[in-house]
C-alpha cells in the first residue's frame, strides 16, 4: 500500500472523503485485504490513543488550576488596574469639590442590591476601614467574604476604596467612600449570581471608573499611602 | 462575564489537561501548560468573544504558550519517568487501572512524535475536528495537515501491537 492509499484510507476513517473518494476507498478496502488491515488497525490505535488519553478526564482536577482559572494573578494588581493616567479635567474640580454634591451626582446605584442587608453593609464597611487592598476578611460563619482591591485619594481629599467580595454564591464588587462623619458611603455596588470561586473583579468596572472619574479620584495609593490613610482614620 | 468566563474554564480544565498531556507527554509539563494557559487566558479574556468556541481559543494558547516555553528553555520534552507516573496511582478500579497502563504506554508513543503531529493527532483524533478546522487553526495547509496525520497513526500502529495484550 502507498502512501496515497494509506491517506485515502486514514481520511475515509475519518470521514473526510467526498463522494468520489468514498467510492474508491471502498472499492480499495473490498478488493484488497491489506487495506482492510489497515483500516483496522488504524480504527484500533485511534481508540486506544483516545482512551488512554481519556483516562485523565476521570481525575480530579489539581486544585493549583483551578485556582489559575478563576482568579486574576495574585499580584495585588492595584497599580496595574489603570494603566493610563485619566485626564484630570480643570472643571471637573469645582464639581468635585464637594464629595456630597458629588454623590448627588453620581448616583450609580446600579438597580441590584447592594450589600444586602445591614449586617453585610457593616461587614463591608468594617473591612474597608481596617484592611489593606489585596487581604481578604472573612466572616465564615456567615459566609462573607470582602477583599478591597485598592484606595484612591479623592480631589478634595477623601479616602475611597474599590473592593470585591462574596456572600454565599453572590459576588459583589463597589465603590465606598468615607464621609466627614467618618462613616463609609456606597457610591457603586453591584451584585451578581453565582460565581465559580472568590474572584476579585478582573479589572474596573465601568461604573466604578465612571466615579472614580467624577471624584477626580487619580491613581490609586500606593500600599504606604494607603497604610498611612488607613492609619490616620483610628484618629 | 469574568464569571461567566471563569466558570466555562473551570468546566474546560479535565479537557485542557488531556490536550496538555497529549502534546508536551508529561504530567507535571501539562499541568503547568494548563496553569499558564489559564492565567494568560484570564488576562486578555477580553479578546474572547463570547459566542465562539473557547475550547479551540484556550487550545490556541496552550500552543502559543508551549511553543514560548519550547523556545526559552531550548528544551527538547522530556521523557516521563516512572516515579511521576507512579505517583497518581492510587486506589481506584480495575477498569481506571487499565486505562492509565494505556495512558502510560500511549505516551511513551506520543513521546516519540514530533510536536506538529502530536497537534493534528490530538485535534483530530481526541477533539474530533475536521481536517479543514485543523488547517485553519494551525495556518497550514489542509495537505499538510494529512501528511502529519498520516506520519503519526503509522507511528502509533506500529508501536501499538506491544500494547495489544492491555486492552485484550
Amino acid at each position: 500500500m502507498n502512501d496515497a492509499e494509506f491517506e485515502l484510507i486514514m481520511a475515509y476513517a475519518d470521514g473526510e472523503t467526498g463522494p468520489e473518494d468514498t467510492a474508491r476507498a471502498e472499492a480499495l478496502v473490498a478488493d484488497n485485504a491489506e487495506a482492510r488491515l489497515v483500516l483496522a488497525r488504524l480504527r484500533a490505535s485511534d481508540k486506544k490513543f483516545r482512551t488512554g488519553l481519556d483516562s485523565v478526564l476521570d481525575e480530579p482536577v489539581p486544585e493549583r488550576l483551578i485556582r489559575a482559572a478563576t482568579e486574576q494573578a495574585p499580584e495585588r494588581g492595584r497599580l496595574l488596574r489603570f494603566p493610563q493616567k485619566r485626564r484630570i479635567g480643570p472643571s471637573h474640580w469645582a464639581m468635585a469639590a464637594s464629595l456630597v454634591l458629588a454623590l448627588g451626582v453620581v448616583m450609580f446605584w446600579a438597580g441590584t442590591p447592594e450589600p444586602g442587608t445591614d449586617a453585610m453593609r457593616a461587614f463591608v464597611y468594617q473591612t474597608l476601614e481596617q484592611t489593606p487592598s489585596g487581604e481578604r476578611r472573612a466572616d465564615p460563619e456567615r459566609g462573607w467574604q470582602v477583599m478591597p482591591l485598592a484606595s484612591y485619594e479623592t480631589a478634595d481629599g477623601r479616602l475611597c476604596r474599590e473592593y470585591a467580595g462574596r456572600a454565599g454564591d453572590d459576588t459583589l464588587s463597589g465603590l465606598a467612600c468615607r464621609t466627614d462623619t467618618s462613616e463609609w458611603a456606597t457610591l457603586v455596588s453591584e451584585t451578581r449570581a453565582p460565581a465559580a470561586g472568590f474572584q476579585p473583579a478582573s479589572g474596573p468596572e465601568g461604573a466604578v471608573v465612571a466615579a472614580l472619574e467624577k471624584l477626580q479620584a487619580g491613581e490609586p495609593l500606593t500600599a504606604q499611602e494607603e497604610a498611612s490613610r488607613l492609619r490616620r482614620l483610628d484618629e | 462575564m469574568t464569571q461567566d468566563f471563569c466558570s466555562q474554564l473551570v468546566a474546560l480544565l479535565p479537557r485542557l489537561r488531556r490536550f496538555a498531556l497529549g502534546l508536551t507527554a508529561s504530567r507535571e509539563e501539562a499541568d503547568d501548560l494548563v496553569q499558564a494557559a489559564c492565567e494568560k487566558a484570564l488576562a486578555k479574556q477580553h479578546q474572547w468573544q463570547p459566542g465562539t468556541r473557547l475550547d479551540s481559543w484556550m487550545y490556541r494558547i496552550i500552543q502559543t504558550q508551549r511553543i514560548d516555553y519550547l523556545r526559552r528553555e531550548k528544551h527538547t520534552p522530556v521523557s516521563q519517568t516512572e516515579d511521576v507516573m507512579l505517583d497518581w496511582e492510587d486506589t481506584h478500579s480495575a477498569d481506571r487501572a487499565e486505562n492509565e497502563d494505556l495512558l502510560r504506554h500511549t505516551m511513551k508513543v506520543v513521546e516519540g512524535l514530533p510536536e506538529e503531529q502530536r497537534i493534528v493527532m490530538l485535534l483530530v483524533v481526541v477533539e474530533g475536528h475536521s481536517y479543514r478546522e485543523v488547517a485553519e487553526q494551525l495556518e497550514i495547509p489542509v495537505g499538510t495537515v494529512m501528511s502529519r496525520l498520516a506520519r503519526a497513526r503509522l507511528r502509533l500502529m506500529e508501536c501499538l501491537p506491544a500494547m495489544e495484550g492491555l486492552t485484550n
